[in-house]
């Protein structure tokens, strides 16, 4: 987008101001106080429909409706209105923003896609940079940082996803974990009801087939829920339902020996032991964060590893690396990985030593207390029931141990009596009398069948819980990988682009600082969730940007990342920045090294530019940055009127009309520092020799002469080269040129006492018209000399030191000065 | 791809992803094919939806 025409009524300071950039750079400079800022609040408002310096910390109170609009006027009347080209429109668009309605914006014909996707755009606040967000860049923590630089380049949904397909991921290991220890608590169940310590098909089958035999059925090959009793005769008195009180009578005594074991004092002491080793590993495994989100990613690395071939490309995203070095990277991480995993399987082997006779017990303990209240027995239950409680607590902490297993130290004979009480004993032992009849009631064949029927339960829920742990199982295996491709995709991306911005940044600053930081080197790297930036500091070592780097440094670092930040983008559809005040610290030679940059580097954007310094609004007008059409100067301000627009640089116009006014003091006030910075500047650019001053108080008598004569010595440089290759055109318009610059020369000494007026200017002030007249239109021609007459930009030499051409900005100034070796003079 | 994602850095996150995933045999077209619809309307950030489209595979 680039910005033709801007109009502004009533917005902050400004009565009514009408600005025409036509698409060009523009830079606004005057006073503190003279309405700068209100062109920028004004473009932000037109773009985002808000003014961005009302919001953030510090702002409450602030609010567009009642401090947006002049300080007289109403929201109504506060208005900004632009006439804009966009990239992908044929035609130029009119659009206009009202304070009373700032969410519309008013388009002829309305608002067409490319408007709606800029605007969109427009609302991360990518084209606009004042000194506060510099600070953001350079002078702030990692996170900080990120976020700014996330916003900037509009990676905030891109963290939004990863966010939330880390939490989906957190959500189904979760589910797995459950699902996984509510399946080991089936086994566990299983493995209690066939008296083994281990689990599997054969096991099973022996033991199921030993029962059907005693009941006259025949073996079976695969044991479910559903074909355990299949075949089998039912012992007389048997009932059908599985859960009748003397089905479950005949397989009470195994409840009561798992309780009974639960409480002997050996086995407690093992699980107290446990309980250490536990506590000890979550310790460990717990101080190291980063370590866990590596295992987290294991299957990912491993899955990369073995596609890296010999160019050490990256075979997710292409990234280039050093031959060898992803392959390290990948192994060293999933060592690591590996190593924590080891750790990680240990304290699954622990919990399930844990966990499992928890689970035994409590399903004993459960059967157990079902029997006794139906035969009344609540006053002996309730211990049992209260024991099941702390079981169940006890359970809970052991399903996701990692995160909610308690490792504080604490009393270890509690963590066992929680699985035992001491008041057990008396009340299991009345329950054993009356729940248990006596041995002579169960036949073989009843106590075969009513271990079937457990068994046939058993196996049912544990056939559940299998299945919903394979359900969650894969659920999370895609999570998993869903997460973690998405990550690995980011970082590829991101290292990618962090490393191009590095060096972009590096390589800006460069060109600003090339001659004192010629060896200037920028790191930009993800640090956690953040963006840690450090930078070379004359080569000694790596340090974060505001350790030993000035202020001013700091000012042209956050510059050059911005704009590093801003191409990094891609192709926008803005391509409009805005710097509002930005280089207040930086000196004026690094000053003309960001206008190169500006004017080289960034040459299909459009820059509005506001300063309070007219050293460096000139700076930009004379590099090239700007046109003297679109220099405006900010003067006058009224808080009835608002601010006065002065058109261009080098007021002529305006002196010219105080000169006529008999307004010697006002047109000389006006003269005097703008040729003192024009030719200061054109001194720079042609590289001439200014007389050293120790008190660094360097005037117009010092620049101009030096320029001048160096401009007539590069004038017969070019003449003598023109004529070594023949080029006679060139030689007569050089040779005009010279004449020209002689006599324009000799006019500005014409008078000697006005020449020395030069030196002590303050003395023009005192001239009459008449006097002042001619001075006045010798310099201004003077001045013409300098510039080229199509671009207004200022000559130079590219080489300062052995110059080989002399140019202006567009190119159409473009003397050669090296003459033909063969060539006569 | 993703039609309202106006990140040119986001789009090539999520086409390397979508890409991944395509080919890898825990997702079937059905999961792969929600996940790019929720993309496509940049809900991927939206937890219940992703977790539904990672769940309706095989239920």
């Amino acid at each position: 987008m680039k910005v033709l025409e801007l109009e502004i009524q009533d917005v902050r300071g400004i009565r009514h101001l009408l600005l025409r950039p036509d698409g060009s750079n523009l830079v606004v400079f005057g006073p503190n106080g003279s309405g700068k800022s209100a062109i920028v609040d004004a473009l932000d408002f037109l773009l985002t429909g808000r003014i961005s310096r009302f919001t953030g910390s510090g702002t409450a109170g602030l609010t567009l409706a009642s401090h947006g609009p002049h300080v007289d006027r109403r929201p109504e009347d506060a208005r900004v209105r632009a006439r804009i080209q966009l990239d992908a429109a044929p035609r130029e668009l009119e659009v206009t923003r009202c304070m009373s309605r700032p969410k519309d914006i008013e388009c002829e014909g309305g608002v067409p896609p490319e408007l709606s996707a800029l605007l969109s755009e427009a609302q991360q606040g990518t084209h606009s940079l004042c000194r506060r967000d510099i600070l953001r860049y350079i002078t702030c923590e990692p996170a900080a940082r990120a976020a700014q630089i996330h916003a900037l380049l509009r990676l905030t949904e891109m963290e939004d996803i990863r966010k939330c397909l880390v939490k989906v991921r957190g959500v189904f290991e979760a589910r797995r974990k459950s699902a996984a220890d509510a399946r080991n608590r089936s086994e566990a169940l299983v493995r209690s009801t066939i008296g083994k310590d281990e689990y599997n098909r054969d096991l099973l089958l022996d033991f199921v087939n030993l029962r059907r035999q005693e009941l006259g059925g025949t073996s079976i090959e695969q044991a479910t829920s559903q074909n355990l009793k299949s075949g089998v005769q039912t012992p007389p008195g048997a009932g059908t339902a599985s859960k009748t009180l003397r089905g479950q009578a005949t397989v009470l005594p195994s409840d009561f020996d798992m309780l009974r074991r639960a409480k002997q004092l050996e086995s407690q002491r093992h699980l107290a032991e446990v309980d250490r080793e536990l506590r000890s590993l979550l310790t460990e495994v717990r101080s190291d964060p980063e370590a866990l989100s590596a295992v987290s990613r294991l299957e990912l690395a491993r899955r990369g590893l073995p596609l890296v071939d010999d160019s050490g490309e990256c075979p997710l995203c292409g990234a280039p690396w050093p031959a060898g070095e992803l392959r390290r990277h990948l192994e060293e991480k999933i060592q690591r990985a590996e190593a924590l995993r080891t750790h990680l399987d240990s304290l699954d082997g622990l919990v399930r030593k844990f966990a499992d006779p928890v689970a035994q017990t409590a399903a004993a303990l459960g059967r157990i207390v079902g029997a006794a209240e139906a035969q009344g027995r609540d006053e002996d239950v309730a211990v049992l029931v209260a024991w099941g409680r702390g079981l169940r607590a006890m359970s809970e902490q052991l399903s996701g141990a990692l995160a909610r297993y308690a490792v504080e130290p604490g009393d270890d004979r509690a963590a066992w009596r929680l699985r035992a009480p001491a008041q057990l004993l008396g009340p299991l032992a009345r329950l054993r009398r009356a729940l248990l009849p006596g041995p002579s009631l169960a036949t073989r064949e009843q106590l075969a069948w009513d271990t079937l029927t457990r068994l046939g339960e058993d196996l049912h829920s544990l056939e559940l819980a299998d299945a919903e742990f394979q359900a969650a199982d894969n659920a999370f295996i895609r999570a998993r990988l869903l997460a973690d491709t998405f990550e690995g995709a980011r970082d590829a991306v991101l290292s990618q682009l962090h490393a191009r911005i590095s060096d972009r940044f590096a390589n800006l600053y460069r060109r600003v600082h090339g001659t004192d930081e010629g060896c200037f080197a920028a790191v930009l790297v993800p640090d956690r969730a953040g963006i840690a930036l450090t930078v070379d500091f004359y080569g000694r070592r790596q340090q974060p940007p505001n350790a030993m780097h000035s202020e001013g440094h700091q000012d042209c670092m956050g510059l050059c990342l911005y704009l590093a930040l801003v191409e990094a983008l891609g192709v926008p559809s803005m391509r409009l920045i805005v710097l509002d005040d930005v280089v207040m610290s930086i000196d004026a030679g690094h000053r003309r090294g960001i206008c190169d940059v500006i004017k080289d580097e960034f040459r299909d954007y459009q820059f509005i530019i506001t300063t309070h310094d007219t050293t460096w609004a000139h700076q930009l007008r004379t590099s090239g940055v700007v046109s003297s059409k679109h220099m405006i100067r900010l003067t006058g301000w009224r808080v009835e009127t608002g601010p006065r627009p002065v058109h261009g640089e080098i007021e002529w116009e305006e002196i010219e009309k105080a000169l006529s006014e008999g307004e010697v003091p006002e047109a000389a006030r006006k003269l005097r520092p703008s040729l003192e910075q024009f030719f200061e500047s054109a001194a720079e650019f042609l590289g001439a020799q200014v007389v050293y001053r120790s008190d660094g108080r360097w005037d117009l008598g010092d620049f101009m002469p030096a320029a001048t004569k160096r401009l007539i010595s590069l004038l017969k440089k070019a003449t003598d080269a023109a004529q070594s290759w023949n080029h006679r055109d060139d030689m007569e318009r050089l040779r005009e040129l010279a004449d020209d610059l002689g006599g324009v020369s000799a006019r500005t000494q014409a008078e000697q006492w006005a020449v020395n007026a030069n030196v002590h200017y303050n003395n023009w002030a005192n001239m009459t018209k008449n006097d002042f007249g001619p001075v006045w239109q010798a310099f201004s021609d003077m001045c013409k000399m300098f510039v080229c007459s199509t671009c207004g930009g200022m000559l130079y030499v590219p080489n300062k030191r052995d110059p080989d051409a002399l140019r202006c900005p567009c190119g159409d100034v473009n003397w050669n000065l090296v003459r033909n070796p063969a060539g006569r003079c | 791809m993703p039609e309202v994602v106006d990140s040119p850095l986001l789009k090539m996150v999520l086409e390397q992803t979508l890409r991944l995933i395509e080919i890898s045999p825990y997702f079937d077209a059905r999961t792969v094919a929600a996940l790019r619809g929720l993309a496509s309307r940049g809900k991927l950030s939206d937890i219940a939806l992703v977790q539904a489209a990672l769940e309706s595979i095989g239920q």
